[in-house]
C-alpha cells in the first residue's frame, strides 16, 4: 500500500493510451480477471462493473455521481475510496501522481445467478396468462425492444417478483401513462425489481427519501436501471413508471443518467404514489427530457404519511412552481389549480385561498368559487358543484377539465 | 395458531402456515354441456388484490363459451375459466401472508382438434396432455436449460369414468417458481378439464431454501382435499363418445409412469453447455 509505483507484472487495466493509468494489486488482479471473462460472455451485470472500474481512468472527479463513498483518511495526495458496482465493492487508491490503483476487489461472482433467484435486482418481463401474472427474468438487461413499452420500477417491499408484481399491478394499471389495466393484461411489462424487505423512503427513512439521489443503499440497483434506461434510449415512448419508494431508485437512476449527459428524449415517465422526494424527482426529470403526463405523479395520497413525509410536504408547491417556471404550456391557471390541489389534499385550505382566488381572478374569466369547488373535486374531495356540472353542462365541464 | 392476515413482523423461524378449514367448505357444482362437476372448496380469501374469484355458470354449452389463446406465443390451444379461487396462508404472530393457494378449473381445447382422436382414447389423451404441456411449459428456457420440469410424480387416477391423471410441474434446478399441480380429465372428443393448483410461498430464493422457513404441508394437504373432493358424472353424449371411441381398443389404460419431457432442442443443450464450461473457466481463473 505504501508503494505508490505500480510495479511492472501488474497490467494496466485502463489508461495506457490516454487518461490516467489504472492498475490493480496483485490481489485484485485475479478477480477483475474473472470480471472481465464475465463481461465478455455477455454478463449484464460484469459489464456495468468492468466498464466502472475503466471508466477511473477518465478521473474521479467526472464521477461525480453516487457510487462513490468518501475516503477513509486522505493524506500526502493518497486518497483511498470505495467504488460500489454490481456484485463488486472496489478499495481504490489515487496516487499522488493522479494514477489509480485498485486495492481490494469484493466481488460476488454468483452475482448473476443471484440475480436470477431475486436476491439482487434485476429486470423482469411480467406477463399475463390466463388470468394469472408470472415474472421471468431478463438476463441481458434489456427492456423488450417495442414502442410504447411500460417499465415498472418497483418498491422494495419482498424478495419473490410475484409477489412485488402482485402489489404492484393496480397502481400501474391506475397511472394514466401506462395505457391501463386492459393494455397492460394483452402485452405484459417490463419491471425493475429491488428485492428487500423493507420500503425505500417514506415517513421512517425521511434521509433516504430527501436524498435518494445519494443514497448509497440504493446504488446497486439504481446503476442497473440506469444501464437499463440507457441501452432502451433508441426505443421510442418508453413509459418509465414507478410505484411508491421505487420513485427513490428511478430518482437516483436519472441522476446517474443526467451526470453522463444522457437524455432520453420521447420516453414518458411518471411517479406512483412516491415516497421520496418528489421536487428532486421532477427537476431531474426535467433535465432527462422525459414526457409527462399532465401531471409527473399519479394516485398521489398526502394523507399517507410515507407519501406526506417522504414524497416531501412542500413538493406540492414547489413543483407547480417549478413547471411554472421552466414549461411553456404550464399556465399559471394549471399552476394555481395544482397549489390548490397541493393544498387541499393537506388540508390547509386557508392559507392558500386567498392567493388563489386573487390569482384565479386576474388569470381567466371564471367566477372563483367555481373554479375551486371545481378543482376540489378533481383533487378527491367529495364535490357535488363538478359532478352536476358534469351531468348538466357536459361541454362546461369538458371545457374546464381540459384545463386541468 | 394466531395466524391472523396482519403482519407486524417478519417470520424468520420455521414455520407451518394455516390456511382456511377444509372441514367447513362448501359444496360447488356446475355442469358443461351436461356433464356434472362437484367438489368442495372454501371461499376465496386472496392475498394479491389482482387475483379474481370466478364462480362456475350452473349450465353452460361448450360452443357458446368464449375461448382465449392460454399463451401468448401461439394459439395452439384454447381456455375458458370455469371457476377461479385463491386462499390465503398466515404465518405466525402477526407475520401475515407467507403462501397462497391458487385455483382454477378450466376447459381446455386445441384450436384445430383432429376430427379422428378422442380424449377419451387413452394413448391420444396422453399426446394431448404432453402437446398442452409442452405449449405451457416449453417457452421458458434459461442459459439453454429448460425452467420447467413436467410432468414430475404422474399418478393415474382410478377409478374414474375416463382416463384421468394427476401430476405436478416443477421448477427445473436454478428456476425460482413455485410449483403447480394438475388434475386433467377429458370430457368430451376434444375437450378436456384442467383443475390446476399454484403452490406459492413467500420470502427469498429457491424452493428448496423455502422449505427450510415455510413448510408447504398445509397447502399441499388443502389442494389434495380439495382434489379427493371432486366427482363428475359424465353426459350421455359424452358417454357415447366414449363408447365409440374406445371401440375395438384392448388397451384402455393409461401409462403408469411419465417422465419429465425434453423440451430443450440439441442447439439449446449445447448452449447450457457452453454456460456450463463458461462456470467451470471462471472457476479456474479465481484458484489459479
Amino acid at each position: 500500500m505504501f508503494n505508490t509505483k505500480p510495479t511492472n507484472q501488474v497490467r494496466a487495466i485502463a489508461g495506457n493510451h490516454s487518461g490516467n493509468l489504472v492498475t490493480c494489486s496483485p490481489s485484485a488482479q485475479p478477480i477483475y480477471n474473472v470480471l472481465e471473462h464475465k463481461a465478455k460472455c455477455g454478463n449484464h451485470w460484469a459489464r456495468i462493473t468492468v466498464a466502472g472500474l475503466q471508466s477511473l481512468c477518465a478521473g474521479r472527479m467526472h464521477l461525480n455521481n453516487v457510487f462513490i463513498k468518501p475516503a477513509t483518511n486522505i493524506s500526502y495526495g493518497h486518497e483511498e475510496f470505495f467504488l460500489i458496482l454490481p456484485g463488486c465493492k472496489a478499495t481504490v487508491e489515487k496516487q499522488s501522481n493522479g494514477q489509480f490503483r485498485v486495492l481490494h476487489l469484493e466481488a460476488d461472482m454468483n452475482y448473476g445467478l443471484l440475480q436470477q433467484h431475486a436476491k439482487k435486482p434485476g429486470l423482469w418481463c411480467a406477463n399475463n396468462d390466463d388470468g394469472k401474472w408470472r415474472a421471468s427474468y431478463l438476463k441481458n438487461g434489456h427492456i423488450k425492444g417495442k414502442q410504447d413499452r411500460v417499465v415498472a420500477i418497483t418498491d422494495r417491499v419482498d424478495f419473490e417478483p410475484d409477489e412485488v408484481l402482485g402489489q404492484s399491478v393496480s397502481y400501474l394499471g391506475g397511472a394514466s401513462i401506462s395505457g391501463g389495466g386492459f393494455n397492460l393484461n394483452k402485452y405484459g411489462f417490463d419491471m425493475h425489481h429491488t428485492p428487500g424487505t423493507s420500503m425505500i423512503g417514506g415517513m421512517r427513512n425521511v434521509s433516504q427519501a430527501n436524498m435518494a439521489e445519494r443514497d448509497s443503499s440504493l446504488h446497486e440497483s439504481a446503476l442497473l436501471l440506469a444501464k437499463t434506461m440507457y441501452n432502451a434510449r433508441d426505443i421510442d415512448d418508453v413509459r418509465w413508471v414507478s410505484v411508491k419508494g421505487g420513485s427513490g431508485i428511478l430518482t437516483q437512476a436519472m441522476q446517474l443518467l443526467a451526470d453522463q449527459g444522457v437524455t432520453l428524449e420521447g420516453h414518458a415517465v411518471q411517479f406512483c404514489a412516491p415516497t421520496t422526494n418528489v421536487a428532486k424527482a421532477v427537476s431531474l426529470a426535467k433535465s432527462l427530457e422525459l414526457s409527462k403526463d399532465r401531471n409527473y405523479h399519479s394516485q398521489r395520497r398526502l394523507l399517507d404519511p410515507n407519501q406526506f413525509i417522504g414524497g416531501g410536504v412542500l413538493s406540492g408547491y414547489i413543483v407547480p412552481y417549478q413547471r411554472l417556471k421552466n414549461e411553456k404550456d404550464y399556465d399559471s391557471l394549471k399552476f394555481v389549480g395544482d397549489l390548490y390541489k397541493g393544498t387541499n389534499s393537506i388540508k390547509a385550505v386557508g392559507v392558500t385561498a386567498i392567493a388563489v382566488g386573487s390569482a384565479v381572478g386576474v388569470t381567466s374569466g371564471v367566477t372563483v368559487p367555481a373554479v375551486l369547488s371545481f378543482i376540489s373535486g378533481l383533487a378527491g374531495t367529495a364535490a357535488l358543484a363538478p359532478k352536476l356540472t358534469e351531468a348538466y353542462l357536459p361541454r362546461l365541464h369538458h371545457k374546464i377539465k381540459g384545463r386541468f | 395458531m394466531f395466524n391472523w392476515s396482519l403482519k407486524l413482523r417478519q417470520q424468520t423461524e420455521y414455520c407451518v402456515p394455516q390456511g382456511p378449514s377444509f372441514q367447513r367448505a362448501g359444496l360447488i357444482k356446475f355442469s358443461t354441456s351436461g356433464t356434472e362437476i362437484s367438489l368442495r372448496a372454501p371461499r376465496h380469501n386472496s392475498h394479491f388484490s389482482y387475483k379474481e374469484a370466478i364462480q362456475p355458470p350452473r349450465e353452460c354449452e361448450y360452443k357458446h363459451l368464449m375461448m382465449k389463446p392460454a399463451r401468448k406465443h401461439s394459439k395452439r390451444w384454447l381456455y375458458h375459466n370455469l371457476f377461479m379461487r385463491s386462499w390465503r396462508f398466515n404465518g405466525p404472530w402477526f407475520s401475515g401472508s407467507v403462501g397462497e393457494l391458487s385455483m382454477r378449473i378450466a376447459l381446455i381445447t386445441p384450436n384445430e382438434p383432429d376430427q379422428d382422436a378422442s380424449f377419451f382414447r387413452p394413448k391420444a389423451f396422453e399426446n394431448g396432455a404432453a402437446d398442452y404441456l409442452q405449449y405451457c411449459y416449453a417457452h421458458d428456457v434459461f442459459e439453454g436449460a429448460q425452467s420447467w420440469l413436467a410432468p414430475v410424480d404422474w399418478q393415474v387416477v382410478n377409478p374414474w369414468p375416463c382416463p384421468a391423471a394427476t401430476f405436478y410441474v416443477r421448477a427445473n434446478a436454478g428456476s425460482i417458481s413455485s410449483p403447480n399441480r394438475y388434475f386433467l380429465f377429458p370430457v368430451s372428443d376434444s375437450h378436456f378439464i384442467e383443475v390446476y393448483f399454484n403452490l406459492h410461498r413467500g420470502g427469498a430464493g429457491l424452493q428448496e431454501e423455502k422449505d427450510k422457513l415455510i413448510s408447504l404441508s398445509t397447502i399441499e394437504q388443502l389442494s389434495t382435499d380439495i382434489m379427493n373432493s371432486i366427482q363428475i358424472k359424465l353426459s350421455p353424449e359424452a358417454q357415447a363418445q366414449q363408447a365409440k371411441a374406445l371401440e375395438g381398443i384392448e388397451d384402455a389404460q393409461l401409462s403408469e409412469s411419465f417422465p419429465p419431457i425434453k423440451f430443450t432442442t440439441p442447439e439449446q443443450d449445447a448452449e447450457y453447455e457452453r454456460y456450463l464450461q463458461d462456470e467451470i473457466r471462471t472457476q479456474e481463473i479465481l484458484n489459479r
